[in-house]
């Protein structure tokens, strides 16, 4: 398929799905993390020489099945649905099938594979645990904490780091827990990127834990308006 | 440890809490969902053989949803669709396929969808997101509202999604999708999802008691599944981001049930 063929499939794929990812902005899985994760798919895919048919498409599916009210839950199962349905709708993804569901069946860096992945559905995963490090990653972190009711840090260990992370009860504890993401990645661009991605982890939990002595980090909010800062500065800067 | 005493699914405690809510007795709870021990699965197929002769006898149709229901989790439970005889065989094979898992019940319902009856199917997700409180509803005729899952182009049901930014206030429809085939005509489609949701709204003091009390989790969003048939409204099930929180909240259910 010509370039152009593959970026209008992968616009109709999307118009076919943006519907499933904009509700769940509400836990910080919405409509940008599919857009980042899609990008930075296709260089991946660009790099490995990865097919970026099922590249995209798996990018623009792997967390349509997540839902506003009961999040994470179930969400492979129902993302492998919306693919096999729009498998049926399209017959350029027909062909691609069960390399799309293994796409996303095995998009959390944390699932371990039966088998060696196919190249396609190591730069969907790889490219998915990028957008849930970093700043990116704190975000959705937190977006998710607020959602679910979660408190947001341990009173006196608020980075977690003489605790093994309860990750039910504190926020702050996934963030410590994104840490051990990257060795997870198995691309050499995608560890190269996540270096910076630690980084900024790395600034932000100093920066954390300064406003928290200071008792100014008394809420999410609060933490998310520390992260969002950055953001919009390294964005500036970009 | 209490050797003998009938373990509670956390499912069930759901279902209970709407019972609790007023949505329904705990009579009709049980017509509505039948279960049946996982060891005797067999009663729950020839069960359905025979509501579906039944409804073959009467020129109905139904689609009945088999569950599976393991004691410790609150959703997304493995589930199969019956709507013809000749599924039956399919039916088995799932049971089967599924026997060696640690499931305490299997449950069925039925719901008719033959042109003689109005018969919907929905979710509302009430979210507060930055820009305030939202009702959004998606709603399908004729089918499970597991079904919404899925929703795409080529659905085979009537569908519209809406929101509205609160109780009393009107609805703002979002999409329309007919199919093909579909007998309903889009002005048709419209009239029957603003009846459907009138009789959301006559059940509104219920529907805002319970929505109060999942508020007080601090949730930033929760659904409730709703079917209407006939004219009768039934609150199904519900889901939240931590339904196991809310439920330690109910536990007088765990001596109760």
């Amino acid at each position: 398929m010509l370039a152009a063929e593959v970026d209008a499939l992968h616009q109709r794929i999307w118009q076919a799905v943006c519907h499933y990812w904009e509700p769940n902005k509400i836990h910080g899985h919405g409509p940008d993390h599919a857009l980042r994760v899609y990008s930075m798919g296709l260089q991946l895919a660009a790099a490995l020489g990865a097919d970026p048919l099922v590249v995209g498409a798996g990018c623009y599916i792997h967390d349509a099945g997540m839902r506003p009210d009961i999040g994470r839950t179930g969400h492979i199962e129902r993302s492998l649905q919306i693919a096999l349905t729009l498998c049926e709708e399209m017959s350029e993804l027909a062909r691609v099938r069960d390399i799309l569901l293994t796409t996303i069946r095995y998009h959390e860096a944390e699932l371990s594979s039966p088998a060696p992945l196919p190249i396609e559905a190591v730069c969907v995963r790889d490219s998915d645990t990028l957008d849930r490090l970093g700043f990116t990653g704190i975000r959705m972190t937190l977006q998710y904490g607020v959602w679910l009711g979660r408190a947001l840090c341990h009173p006196t260990d608020p980075l977690c780091r003489e605790r093994t992370p309860d990750l039910n009860a504190f926020t702050m504890d996934y963030v410590r827990y994104l840490e051990s993401l990257p060795q997870l990645l198995t691309t050499p661009l995608a560890r190269s990127c996540a270096k910076e991605k630690q980084k900024q982890r790395e600034f932000y939990c100093s920066e954390f834990l300064s406003s928290f002595r200071y008792g100014r980090m008394r809420n999410h909010e609060d933490a998310l308006q520390l992260v969002t800062a950055h953001m919009r500065e390294e964005s500036r800067v970009a | 440890m209490n050797i003998g005493v009938p373990v509670v699914p956390l499912k069930w405690k759901k279902y209970l809490a709407l019972v609790d809510f007023g949505f329904q007795s705990a009579d009709e709870l049980a017509a509505d969902i039948r279960r049946y021990q996982a060891k005797k699965v067999h009663h729950l197929v020839r069960d359905i053989e025979s509501d579906l002769r039944d409804d073959s006898r009467r020129a109905r149709s139904s689609f009945y949803v088999v569950k599976l229901v393991p004691a410790d989790l609150p959703g997304q439970l493995p589930n199969f669709n019956v709507e013809r005889v000749s599924q039956m065989k399919q039916l088995v094979t799932f049971l089967t396929a599924h026997s060696r898992e640690n499931y305490l019940e299997a449950w069925y319902c039925r719901t008719r969808i033959d042109s003689e009856v109005f018969s919907v199917a929905g979710r509302i997700v009430f979210s507060e997101a930055d820009s305030g409180k939202t009702q959004l509803v998606e709603q399908l005729w004729r089918g499970s509202p597991r079904k919404l899952e899925t929703y795409s182009g080529d659905f085979a049901f009537p569908y519209v999604r809406a929101s509205r930014y609160s109780w009393g206030w009107p609805y703002a429809i979002e999409h329309v999708h007919l199919p093909r085939k579909s007998e309903l005509s889009n002005l048709q489609l419209q009239s029957e999802f603003g009846y459907s949701m009138r009789c959301i709204e006559q059940e509104k003091e219920k529907l805002a008691a319970f929505c109060k009390f999942l508020d007080s989790f601090s949730f930033k969003a929760y659904s409730l599944e709703y079917k209407i048939v006939a004219s009768q409204l039934k609150i199904i099930d519900w889901d939240t981001p931590n339904d196991r929180r809310v439920l330690r909240s109910q536990d007088v259910h765990l001596d109760s049930a």
